[in-house]
C-alpha cells in the first residue's frame, strides 16, 4: 500500500461539509415523505411515523458499524460504501410497491448509508486538524445544519416533479454523490500510520487486517473501560433526552400559547438557521486555549437547559419564543462540533473512530427514549407541557453535570496506559503526532497492544 | 298525658282526609305555564268527590267564562273524579292572563303566558354580523336566554358579543365558517319552560383545496383531491374536470366521497388524457349568483420521467470517480518512480563513489 500525501486541508473541509450536508440529511426529509406517504399509502399515522423513527435508530446503530469500518479500512472507503448504501437504499424504494419494504430499504439500507457517511466525514476532519480541531469539525457539521434547511425544500420539489417513487429515486442519486467527495479526501498520515508496518509484506499485512478486525470490535468494548468517557456518554445521553422532548413538542407547545401554524414552523426555522451559524462559532470558540471545549460544552448544556426550565416565561409573548429557539438553536447545534476535540482528548486521536460511534450510539439511545417518556407525562397530564419541558431542562442540565463530573474526575486522574488521558491538548499523544510523522515508535506500540487485545 | 296530642293529630288525619276527597286541582299543576303562539293549550280542572258535578267552570280574569268537555271517572275507592277540559290548537297571544278553576265552593288559579319569538337571521359581513330573537308577550324579567351554538354556549368574549337584553348575538370579524344554525333559550323563571329557537347565519358557499396551483402525477398513479366547503345552508358540491362534469357513473374509475363539508375525488389509473384543469365548485340555492369554484391543473408525467436525471447523474458520479482515480494513480505512480529514481541515484553514487574523479575528469575534459 503505497504512503498517499495527505489532500490539501482546505479541500477536506469542502468535501467534509459537501459530504454532510449531502449524504447524511436525507432523513431530514422524513417530514415531507410522511405526508405523501400517508397520501399514497393511507396506512395508520402510527406505522408511517414508525419509518421515520426506524431511520433514526439506524442512524445512531450505524454509529459503531461505522466505527468499525474505519478501524479496518479508510474513512474513504466508508464514505464510498455509505453512499453506495444511500444509492441501494434510496433508489430502490422506487420499485416498491408495498409500505413495509420502505422499512428496510428506505430505513435500513438508506439509514445505515446516511450514518456511515456522518461518521466518516466527522472522523478525517478530527484526523486532519490537530490545531483547530474544534474548527474543522464545527464547518464539517454544519453541512448537517445546511442539509437539515434544505434538505426538506428539496424534496418537496422532487415529489411534486416526480411523484413519491420519482423522489426517492433521485434522492439516492443525491445521496450517491458522496462519493466523489469521498475519492478527493485521501487518508491522513495519522489513519495510515495506523494501518502501516515497518517493512510490511502482504502476508503480515493480511495478518494485520484480521487481527484490526478482531481488535477493532473489541476496542469497542475497550473505550468503555475509560469511566471517563462512561461520563461522557451518561451525559451525552441525558442531554439527547431533553432535546429530543424540546424538539417535538416545541412547535405544537406555540400554538398552545396562541402562535398560528404558520408561525410556530417559521420559528423552528429559525432554530436551523441559528444552529447552522454557532456550528462554526463554537467551533471557532472552541480553538482558544483559555476556554476549551469541555467547559463550553459544559456551558451551553447548562445554559440551554435552564433557559428550557423557564420556557412558561419565554413563551408568553412572540419575541420570547423567538429569543427561546434562537438561543436554543444556536447553543445545542454548536456541541455536536465540539464531539471531536474532547473525544480526541479523553481518549486519543487512534480511537476517534470507536469513540464517535460509541457516541453518536449515545445521541440517537438518548432521542428515542424521549419522546415516549415526554408523551406519558404529557399524555397522563393531559396537554400539561410545562412539567414536560421542566424535565426536559432538567436533563440537559443532567448532561452538563455529567460533563462537569467528567471534568473533575480528569483533573485528579493520571495518565494511563489504558485509553489515553484527558488534562488537554497539550499531553502525549498529540505532542508524539505533532512532531514527527515518520515516527514510527508510536504505532508500533499501539499495534503491539492490538495484538494483545486480540 | 298525650292525649290533646293524639286528639289534635286525629285531627289533622280526618281534615286531610276530607279535604282530599273533595279536591279540585289544576293540570298543569304550576303556577305558571308558558306557551308559545301556535301551539296546542291545554287546561284541565279536576274535582274529586262521592258524585259527580256539573258545577266546574274556567274562568279567566277578564271575565271570560269557557266551556269545556266533561267527563267522569269513578275511582277504585269510590269517589268520582269529574274532569273539565278546556283546549286550543294554536294559542294565541290574547289566550295570556290569569285562569280560574272554581266549583262554587273552592277555586284555584294559574297564570299562562303566551309569547311569540321572531327569529332575526343574518347574513355575513366581514365586519360584523348580528343575530337576534324578538320576543312578544314576556317581559325581561321572565325569563333569561343562553344563546348556542351545536350545543356550546356562547359568551361574552373576543369573537362574540351579547347585548344587554341579552336578545342580540354579534358575531365580531367573522370568517366564512362561522355560518350556520344558531340558537337562542329561553329558560323562563317560573314555570320550568324552556323555549329553543333557531337563527340563522347565512353564509355564501365557499370552496377551497389545500393544495398548490398544479400537481405532477406519475401514469398509472391515483389521483386524491380534496375540496372543503363552508357555507350556511349547506351548498352542494360538483366535481368538474374543464367544462365537463366528473360523474361516477359513467367512468369507473371516478369515485366521488362525501358532500359538505369534505368531498374527496379519486380517479385511478392515470393517463396522459387526464391532463387538465380540476376543478371543485359549491353552490347553494340562497344564493344564487354566488357559487364559488377551486382549481387545480393536474399534469401526468411519464412514469419513467424520473429515470433520466437519475442515470444522468449516476453516469456523472462515475465518470468523475474513475477521473479522480485515474489522477490520483498517475500522482502516486509519479511519486513513487521519483522515490525508485532518488534511491537509484544514490545507489550508483555509492558504488562509483571512487570512480568519481576519474568521472568527472572525463566528463570536463
Amino acid at each position: 500500500m503505497a504512503t498517499h500525501k495527505p489532500s490539501p486541508p482546505w479541500l477536506i473541509i469542502l468535501a467534509s461539509f459537501l459530504t454532510t450536508a449531502f449524504g447524511a440529511c436525507i432523513t431530514y426529509g422524513t417530514g415531507v415523505t410522511y405526508k405523501a406517504l400517508r397520501d399514497r399509502y393511507n396506512e395508520s399515522v402510527v406505522l408511517t411515523s414508525w419509518l421515520g423513527s426506524l431511520a433514526l435508530a439506524v442512524f445512531s446503530i450505524g454509529g459503531p458499524v461505522g466505527s468499525v469500518l474505519i478501524n479496518i479500512s479508510t474513512c474513504r472507503t466508508c464514505i464510498v460504501i455509505g453512499g453506495v448504501l444511500n444509492l441501494i437504499g434510496y433508489s430502490s424504494s422506487y420499485l416498491v410497491t408495498d409500505m413495509n419494504f420502505l422499512f428496510v430499504t428506505f430505513g435500513v439500507i438508506g439509514g445505515l448509508g446516511q450514518s456511515l457517511c456522518y461518521s466518516a466525514s466527522l472522523v478525517i476532519a478530527g484526523f486532519y486538524f490537530e490545531e483547530h480541531r474544534s474548527l474543522a469539525s464545527g464547518v464539517a457539521v454544519s453541512g448537517a445544519g445546511v442539509g437539515m434547511l434544505l434538505m426538506p425544500s428539496y424534496t418537496q420539489y422532487l415529489i411534486d416533479t416526480y411523484d413519491l417513487e420519482g423522489a426517492f429515486l433521485l434522492l439516492g442519486a443525491t445521496g450517491v454523490q458522496v462519493c466523489v467527495f469521498a475519492l478527493l479526501m485521501r487518508p491522513h498520515p495519522l489513519e495510515q500510520k495506523r494501518k502501516l508496518q515497518p517493512g510490511d509484506t502482504k502476508i503480515s499485512q493480511n495478518i494485520y487486517r484480521r487481527s484490526n478486525m478482531c481488535s477493532g470490535c473489541l476496542e469497542h468494548f475497550g473505550i468503555l473501560r475509560n469511566k471517563e468517557f462512561l461520563l461522557f456518554l451518561v451525559s451525552t445521553v441525558m442531554w439527547h433526552i431533553g432535546n429530543s422532548i424540546v424538539l417535538l413538542y416545541l412547535p405544537s407547545y406555540f400554538i398552545y400559547r396562541g402562535s398560528s401554524f404558520v408561525e410556530a414552523a417559521s420559528i423552528m426555522l429559525m432554530m436551523g438557521a441559528g444552529s447552522i451559524f454557532s456550528r462554526i462559532l463554537v467551533g471557532f470558540a472552541a480553538v482558544d486555549e483559555n476556554t476549551g471545549p469541555r467547559i463550553l460544552y459544559t456551558g451551553i448544556l447548562g445554559l440551554s437547559g435552564t433557559a428550557t426550565c423557564f420556557l412558561s416565561y419565554f413563551a408568553s409573548t412572540l419575541p420570547g419564543k423567538v429569543v427561546y429557539t434562537f438561543i436554543y438553536g444556536l447553543y445545542t447545534g454548536g456541541i455536536y462540533a465540539l464531539f471531536n476535540s474532547i473525544l480526541v482528548e479523553l481518549l486519543g486521536i487512534e480511537k476517534l473512530a470507536s469513540s464517535f460511534g460509541a457516541t453518536l450510539l449515545a445521541c440517537g439511545v438518548g432521542t428515542l427514549v424521549g419522546p415516549p417518556i415526554a408523551a406519558f407525562l404529557v399524555v397522563g397530564e393531559s396537554e400539561n407541557y410545562e412539567p414536560t419541558f421542566f424535565l426536559a431542562g432538567l436533563c440537559i442540565i443532567a448532561g452538563s453535570i455529567f460533563q462537569i463530573l467528567m471534568t473533575l474526575k480528569c483533573q485528579f486522574k493520571l495518565p494511563d496506559v489504558d485509553g489515553g488521558t484527558c488534562a488537554g491538548a497539550d499531553d502525549i499523544p498529540q505532542d508524539n503526532i505533532k512532531g514527527n510523522l515518520a515516527d514510527l515508535q508510536y504505532p508500533t506500540e499501539i499495534q503491539m497492544k492490538r495484538f494483545d487485545d486480540c | 298525658m298525650n292525649m290533646p296530642y293524639v286528639f289534635s293529630t286525629l285531627t289533622l288525619i280526618i281534615c286531610t282526609y276530607i279535604v282530599n276527597s273533595v279536591a279540585l286541582t289544576m293540570i298543569p299543576s304550576q303556577s305558571m305555564l308558558w306557551h308559545l303562539e301556535g301551539e296546542r293549550f291545554e287546561l284541565k280542572c279536576r274535582l274529586t268527590g262521592p258524585s259527580p258535578t256539573n258545577d266546574l267552570k274556567l274562568l279567566k280574569d277578564n271575565g271570560d267564562i269557557f266551556t269545556g268537555t266533561l267527563s267522569s271517572k269513578t275511582n277504585a275507592d269510590g269517589t268520582v273524579t269529574t274532569t273539565l277540559l278546556y283546549e286550543k290548537s294554536k294559542a294565541e297571544l290574547s289566550d295570556a292572563g290569569t285562569y280560574k278553576c272554581t266549583n262554587n265552593n273552592e277555586e284555584r288559579d294559574m297564570e299562562v303566558g303566551v309569547v311569540a319569538v321572531t327569529p332575526q337571521h343574518g347574513t355575513f359581513n366581514p365586519d360584523q354580523v348580528t343575530l337576534g330573537c324578538e320576543i312578544v308577550g314576556a317581559e325581561s324579567k321572565d325569563y333569561s336566554v343562553i344563546w348556542m351554538k351545536k350545543n356550546v354556549s356562547l359568551t361574552d368574549d373576543a369573537k362574540y358579543s351579547i347585548s344587554n337584553t341579552s336578545l342580540s348575538l354579534s358575531i365580531l370579524k367573522p370568517e366564512n365558517k362561522d355560518g350556520g344554525e344558531y340558537t337562542c333559550n329561553f329558560i323562563f323563571n317560573h314555570g320550568q319552560r324552556n323555549l329553543s329557537v333557531p337563527v340563522n347565519f347565512y353564509a355564501k358557499p365557499h370552496a377551497e383545496m389545500k393544495e398548490k396551483k398544479s400537481k405532477n402525477l406519475a401514469q398509472d398513479s391515483t389521483l386524491i383531491l380534496r375540496c372543503t366547503t363552508y357555507g350556511h345552508p349547506a351548498p352542494n358540491v360538483t366535481w368538474f374536470k374543464g367544462d365537463l362534469e366528473l360523474e361516477p357513473e359513467k367512468d369507473t374509475r371516478i369515485s366521488i366521497n362525501g358532500q359538505y363539508p369534505n368531498s374527496e375525488l379519486h380517479i385511478v389509473e392515470l393517463d396522459f388524457d387526464d391532463r387538465g384543469d380540476y376543478i371543485c365548485e359549491a353552490s347553494s340555492g340562497h344564493f344564487p349568483n354566488s357559487t364559488m369554484r377551486a382549481t387545480i391543473l393536474i399534469r401526468i408525467k411519464d412514469k419513467l420521467a424520473a429515470l433520466w436525471p437519475f442515470l444522468a447523474t449516476v453516469a456523472e458520479v462515475i465518470i468523475l470517480c474513475i477521473i479522480i482515480f485515474i489522477c490520483e494513480k498517475r500522482k502516486s505512480k509519479e511519486v513513487e518512480d521519483d522515490a525508485d529514481g532518488a534511491t537509484d541515484n544514490a545507489a550508483n553514487a555509492q558504488d562509483h563513489k571512487g570512480k568519481d574523479e576519474v568521472r568527472q575528469r572525463n566528463v570536463r575534459a
